[in-house]
């Protein structure tokens, strides 16, 4: 017979006994990182109609949702990230009584060319902060991400901090249309620099000043550099940079952000990248990206979006960020110490009631349940005891084997009440 | 893998053939060098272990793959693996050397008596790169049916199986021997240094160590902007 269709689509997984749990305690232990912060959860369905996801594709590429139509002949998608439902629910559904600290955790699809380690469909756990700007509420989306993966058990990762304004402001320094605009900002999104450095020079801008540029674009400037700039954030303070006044006040801002994550304690995980882009058309301030050793791609990002509640009809401040599960999970099994806490189940390992009497068997296995033991039952007329403890442990579990009638053992002669586990009092 | 390796050994890709010995001695006059590297033996990685680097040779088409992967921080590469891998890595550094350009080309016997193509729908294309000959077709507003071959592309029109070639040209000597002509050429390419976005960020000094000596090396040839 032909099982074909016992695959499943490109992109998609299965998550097995034990790595369904793994994901699921991540999982939970980020969201409950996050709500210390005060945030609520919401949750919007997968499927949107299309025009509503479109503010969080790329707009000068196709999209990459997944799309199917409705009997009235309505385009609908997958949604492919969670900031833009969100915006939709905020900006029709809740009242104006900013701001709203709302957070999630779901599943999002994004239809991309398939690549091995890329999934299309893959869980996204997040914050949006809405109706709250400037650094204060900027570097409290940066510490909530920092203390989510804390609390996720990652070790080592760093938050690449950049600014929409630095493409804003080069390209005002010099007379620039929409076509350039858009060819700038995807060549540096690619962090094509050799691309970027001829497309300058292409639209006019002198070859020194394309240089130092370049120069500003591809270094790296931890936090301590960043604080020592002077008020007004001059970039010529550092040393081996011209002056570029266009950028001082990025600089500017991101120093005000630095300086209450360093409060935190928390200036360590950061490092000012200028060239840091993020793939949404929609940001409008402050960006980021997260990297840990090991994993070659991002394992989250965000930013402020002040103006994509304004497509819904709303005129908000917004910041926000998403992590991706998978990656932070497979980076978290790389370390032995960190993947040891996700394996170890919370919970005393589950009694096996057995027996062959099962009206016997269920009486007591209810017992333990009204006691919060997990309980399993196995019931078979020619069912023996050997046979039975041979059952418990290949299910990890510690039997209860309960005699039939007339026979020398009765109740109380049972292994689970030696192994001493919480549920014993009551059973 | 273990972490600690992870965090600590700079890992460079370089390509099999004839980018090799130019990425090479690139790699010499940084101080990046190490004697026993070379492309013609059994073993493709190489640990220098006292300075804290590691070497993997590939074939040019899949380094982008390795580095968009972090399996190699950086990697050297041409341009036109690059166009057809069109894989998310970060490119660094015009290298220079190792220019080629693609061009479409088509038997002479199928020009028309004033020596230009025939263009029309439906052509048949042999190509080591599909994805820059269905963007190519495409922005003629053509259709056609690419066919996606390994080596030795300008047989394909010699024995019937397509009508023109999508290839890369250096020097044009292998075209003329099969009496090939070129048409059109598109992008030009050359080697570039490409980084893994991951490692750009937590390996920013080790990376910008070598590409600041690259540019310097680069500049010393005469090198335009890079």
């Amino acid at each position: 017979m032909n099982r074909d269709f016992l695959h499943i689509p490109p992109g998609m997984r299965d998550w097995l006994p034990g790595e369904a749990w793994r994901k699921r305690k991540l999982v939970n232990r980020l969201l409950k990182a996050i709500s210390l912060w005060g945030y609520e959860e919401i949750n919007t369905p997968l499927l949107e109609y299309y025009q509503v996801l479109l503010p969080g594709e790329n707009l000068w590429e196709p999209d990459h949702l997944y799309k199917l139509t409705d009997r009235d002949g309505r385009i609908l998608a997958l949604r492919s990230e969670m900031t833009t439902p969100i915006a939709r629910v905020v900006s029709s559904k809740l009242p104006e009584r900013y701001p709203w600290r709302l957070m999630y955790g779901g599943e999002v699809f994004r239809y991309e060319a398939i690549q091995a380690g890329k999934l299309r469909e893959f869980c996204q756990v997040g914050v949006e902060l809405i109706g709250e700007k400037g650094p204060e509420a900027d570097s409290e989306v940066l510490a909530i991400a920092i203390e989510a993966l804390q609390a996720a058990g990652l070790k080592n990762f760093t938050i690449s901090l950049g600014h929409t304004g630095v493409v804003k402001r080069i390209l005002e320094s010099f007379a620039a249309d929409k076509t350039q605009f858009n060819q700038v900002r995807s060549l540096l999104l690619e962090k094509d620099f050799v691309g970027l450095g001829s497309c300058l020079l292409d639209a006019g801008m002198n070859r020194e000043k394309v240089e130092e540029l370049l120069g500003i674009l591809t270094r790296q400037f931890t936090a301590a550099e960043v604080e020592q700039l002077p008020a007004g954030g001059s970039v010529a303070a550092l040393e081996g940079l011209v002056d570029w006044p266009e950028l001082a006040g990025v600089f500017a801002e991101l120093q005000q952000t630095l300086k209450y994550l360093k409060q935190a304690g928390y200036e360590r995980y950061i490092q000012v990248d200028l060239s840091t882009l993020r793939r949404q058309d929609y940001y409008t301030g402050m960006v980021f990206e997260i990297y840990t050793p090991g994993i070659g791609y991002t394992i989250g990002g965000g930013g402020r979006y002040d103006e994509l509640l304004r497509y819904f009809g709303k005129d908000s401040a917004a910041v926000g960020f998403a992590l991706g599960v998978e990656r932070i999970l497979i980076s978290l099994l790389q370390d032995p110490e960190a993947a040891g806490t996700l394996d170890s189940p919370n919970q005393a390992p589950p009694v096996l009631v057995a027996g062959v009497d099962y009206a016997k068997v269920l009486e007591r296995a209810q017992q333990y349940r009204r006691n919060g033991q997990r309980t399993l039952v196995q019931a078979a007329v020619d069912l023996t005891r050997p046979a039975a403890e041979e059952r418990a442990q290949a299910q990890g579990a510690v039997l209860d084997w309960l005699e039939g009638e007339g026979s020398a053992a009765e109740e109380g002669d049972s292994t689970a009440e030696k192994g001493g586990n919480d549920a014993d009092a009551g059973a | 893998m273990p972490m600690q390796e992870l965090n600590t050994l700079l890992t460079i890709a370089l390509p099999k053939g004839k980018l090799f010995e130019p990425a090479k001695t690139l790699l010499e006059q940084c101080g990046y060098g190490y004697p026993e590297l070379s492309d013609q033996a059994r073993t493709l990685i190489f640990e220098d272990q006292e300075r804290q680097r590691k070497y993997i040779i590939c074939r040019p088409t899949d380094i982008p793959t390795y580095v968009e992967h972090g399996a190699a921080d950086l990697g050297i590469v041409g341009k036109d693996s690059i166009w057809e891998a069109n894989k998310n890595v970060y490119e660094l550094v015009d290298l220079k050397f190792g220019y080629c350009r693609f061009a479409a080309a088509a038997p002479r016997a199928a020009l028309a008596a004033d020596g230009s193509f025939p263009w029309r729908q439906g052509l048949r294309i042999a190509t080591k790169f599909p994805a820059v000959a269905q963007e190519y077709i495409r922005q003629k507003g053509l259709q056609a049916e690419i066919i996606k071959l390994h080596g030795n592309i300008e047989l394909a029109p010699l024995v019937g199986l397509a009508d023109l070639v999508i290839d890369i040209v250096s020097s044009g000597r292998t075209l003329k021997e099969n009496d090939l002509v070129p048409l059109e050429f598109m992008g030009e390419a050359t080697a570039r240094l490409i980084v893994n976005r991951a490692s750009y960020r937590l390996k920013s000094r080790e990376i910008n160590e070598l590409v600041g000596k690259i540019k310097r090396v680069l500049e010393t040839e005469g090198g335009e902007l890079s």
